[in-house]
């Protein structure tokens, strides 16, 4: 029990008093670490890129300034560049859905109290711990290629399968289809989010004689609208950044490019033709789109993501 | 104070002295990072070799870094050049020797010994009158086919030295016939940028891309090739696009000619151990068919070089040397990046080479007297002949394009390499 004296605390008048948390030096010094991290690590190497793209750069000699010429021929002249971006739009589109509808279907049956739900869980989640591994881009290629595992599933039932990774016109299904595989990343946030879920919610509507599909609808889809924005944000802006399966499997962007995503075009001008310059403008241009996108989805989230604080 | 100061200038002098002395004692350890790619063969024989060089060098070992095939190991090295981490001794292609010595990045070879290596071989290794790159061996473009087949096939026309593209189709046809529905003939050479350079220049039209980087295709011969390989695509003497483009020399699952799907695809001799290693004696070279002219041509099959930014570039020389003039490299190596270009070495590994490098030297010395003269790829040009030749041949095999829409488009994309 603290015994305050009826003239109140005692002050030491000659020790002005701390006030502990009034400098922020203490705050800095503790976010140092990472503060460093963050200019060293990011905002230095990003300002040098946006200094390069402005730049003719071969890495070894000294930058050349061009002003916005990289730019102008990426948007003007590159024919490659806008095959490119046709690709990573049509992989965006079509993975990022799929892989979604998926991975909330998988979250729906897991999120019951079955006996081994965990490893179930964890069998589920583990495509993502290991799928965009070199050993399963090339495990991939070999089940998608010409005598692979799913031409000889084909063949069973008389059916002559193709090489499904070397065909311009299946090839980037073959990297959708690894893609969705890994989608116990969104998997356990829905199921996080389902946990959420106030149980009474069904109870009531049960009681007022509710479907299963019309809870779902009703109840489970808006509460989980605001998981499904994260999800959608989080999976739209990796799957533009897509690179090592379309390195590996469709052996770097063939055939015809075909596969040839975004982030393989910029190591190609990097990396490949030494074009350091060309490579961050495209880079920044990748940037910029992914903002684009961003706001856009953020933006429409208005429509249709609920939150409980809004009430309804 | 004034034996401070005495004490001072020794201390001075001596570290003045530790300074003029050579960077690194003989006898100080050295680990040295040493970069190859290659079948396994290629990487044993290396990997001896090195053993060989720390038996005799204690003093000296080495980091192997190898991986399975050249454009990987491209890749890779132009990720490590970038980061200026390349490794202080690397295996040079003639195809990247340009580009990576004009960007200052191949420290240039003063302490190596050519004497024993034929002038112009040794010249190949110069960019702008530097020697940058040692020549290790040479080898020749070839074809490879599976000679145990073609000899159960009892076929009338088989692949022999000196044989004419007429004679190859001929031999395509007649096999087509013998091997039937499910099995294909030759690998399809549309969309190689070595096939088809082969090809104009066996029609003496000279290269494709001269050396110093103009463009010479001729647009006749051109579309003349790829109408022979679509007739021959509807014909099933070549395979599928699909099962085309996934080839991988020496791969035993991508490799066409190693799962038995086509009789006969090009190499150069010096990886002909990757087949024969994988099946001893089925496969055999063969001259590439000739026109007017050969096919044909020798180069340097592999050099070596060294980094420009290597911590030790004495001993790394001294390696590189080793490598090529010692006999107890080359008998660790035999052929298995081609001839030795040492020949004094070559002298002394002939009578013990194995029945594969045999093959590879016999093919050599009947190519040379009629081979072409190879120019060395231009500079600048790596990416025209790995990435967008392919891709754009390949519209013509998907039949998205025409020979003569796929003609303009390969000669747009060459135009923005002349520089």
């Amino acid at each position: 029990m603290l015994h305050a004296s009826a003239k109140g605390p005692v002050i030491n008048p000659r020790r002005p008093r701390v006030r502990r948390w009034g400098s922020p030096v203490a705050g800095y010094l503790f976010i140092a670490p990472w503060l460093l991290g963050f200019f060293i690590l990011t905002v230095w190497p990003m300002a040098m890129s946006l200094f390069y793209s402005l730049n003719d750069f071969n890495l070894l000699s000294s930058p050349v300034w061009v002003g916005l010429d990289n730019y102008r021929r990426i948007l003007t002249q590159d024919t490659v560049f806008r095959k490119s971006l046709g690709v990573t739009f049509r992989f965006v589109l079509l993975s990022v859905p799929v892989k979604l509808v998926c991975a909330m279907i998988v979250a729906l049956i897991l999120n019951r109290n079955i006996r081994g739900i965990s490893i179930y869980r964890t069998l589920f989640y583990l495509p993502t711990l290991i799928g965009g591994s070199v050993a399963v881009s090339i495990l991939w290629r070999n089940i998608w290629g010409a005598d692979g595992f799913i031409n000889q599933l084909l063949g069973l039932i008389g059916v002559k399968g193709m090489s499904w990774i070397s065909n311009p016109s299946t090839a980037l299904y073959t990297l959708i289809a690894l893609g969705v595989w890994q989608f116990g990343s969104p998997m356990v946030v829905y199921l996080a989010g389902l946990k959420q879920i106030p149980t009474s919610l069904y109870e009531a509507s049960s009681i007022d004689g509710a479907s299963k599909p019309r809870q779902f609808f009703s109840i489970t889809l808006p509460m989980l609208s605001s998981v499904l924005l994260f999800n959608l944000v989080l999976q739209t802006i990796g799957a533009f950044q897509m690179f090592t399966q379309a390195y590996i499997i469709t052996n770097k962007g063939r055939p015809m490019n075909s596969t040839l995503m975004y982030s393989l075009y910029i190591y190609e001008r990097g990396f490949t033709r030494y074009e350091m310059g060309y490579a961050a403008a495209l880079a920044w241009i990748l940037l910029a789109m992914i903002a684009v996108i961003t706001v856009i989805i953020f933006a429409s989230s208005r429509l249709w993501v609920f939150y409980e604080s809004e009430g309804g | 104070m004034t034996k401070k100061i005495r004490i001072l200038a020794v201390c001075v002098a001596v570290m003045l002295m530790l300074g003029a002395a050579p960077a690194l004692a003989a006898d100080t350890p050295v680990n040295l990072r040493i970069a190859w790619f290659g079948a396994t063969v290629r990487n044993e024989a290396t990997l001896a070799a090195l053993d060989a060089y720390t038996a005799e060098f204690p003093h000296i070992t080495f980091d192997p870094e190898f991986v399975g095939s050249n454009p990987e190991f491209s890749d890779k090295l132009a990720t490590q050049a970038a980061a200026q981490n390349i490794p202080d001794i690397i295996i040079m292609d003639l195809a990247w020797l340009k580009d990576y010595a004009s960007r200052g990045q191949l420290l240039e070879l003063t302490d190596v010994d050519t004497s024993k290596i034929n002038a112009a071989i040794v010249a190949d290794g110069t960019y702008n009158g530097k020697f940058y790159a040692m020549p290790n061996s040479v080898a020749s473009t070839a074809f490879v086919y599976n000679n145990a087949r073609v000899e159960d096939l009892g076929l009338t026309t088989v692949p022999v030295n000196g044989w004419s593209w007429d004679d190859y189709y001929a031999f395509c046809e007649e096999a087509k016939a013998a091997v039937g529905e499910d099995t294909f003939v030759s690998a399809d050479f549309s969309y190689s940028y070595t096939m088809y350079c082969a090809y104009q220049l066996s029609h003496g039209k000279g290269s494709p891309i001269t050396v110093d980087g103009q463009i010479n295709f001729d647009k006749d011969t051109w579309v003349e090739f790829q109408e022979l390989f679509i007739d021959f695509r509807d014909r099933g003497i070549v395979p599928p696009p699909d099962i085309s483009v996934t080839n991988k020399d020496g791969d035993v699952t991508l490799d066409p000619l190693l799962l038995g799907k086509v009789l006969i695809k090009n190499a150069f001799s010096s990886t002909f151990g990757s087949w024969d290693s994988v099946e001893a004696d089925t496969y055999a070279l063969v001259t590439m068919p000739r026109d007017v002219e050969a096919s044909d041509y020798v180069k340097v099959s592999a050099f070596w070089s060294i980094a420009a930014n290597t911590k030790y570039p004495a001993e790394a020389q001294h390696v590189v040397d080793w490598l090529v003039n010692s006999v107890s490299a080359g008998e660790a190596l035999g052929f298995v990046r081609g001839s030795q270009v040492n020949s004094d070495v070559l002298a002394a590994i002939t009578p013990d080479l194995s029945s594969t490098d045999q093959a590879s030297a016999a093919l050599v010395e009947f190519i040379t007297p009629t081979a072409q003269p190879f120019t060395m790829m231009a500079e600048g040009w790596n990416s025209f002949y790995m990435t967008d030749y392919e891709n754009i041949c390949q519209e013509v095999m998907f039949g998205v394009s025409t020979p003569e829409q796929a003609y303009d488009a390969i000669i747009n994309k060459a135009k923005e390499y002349v520089k």
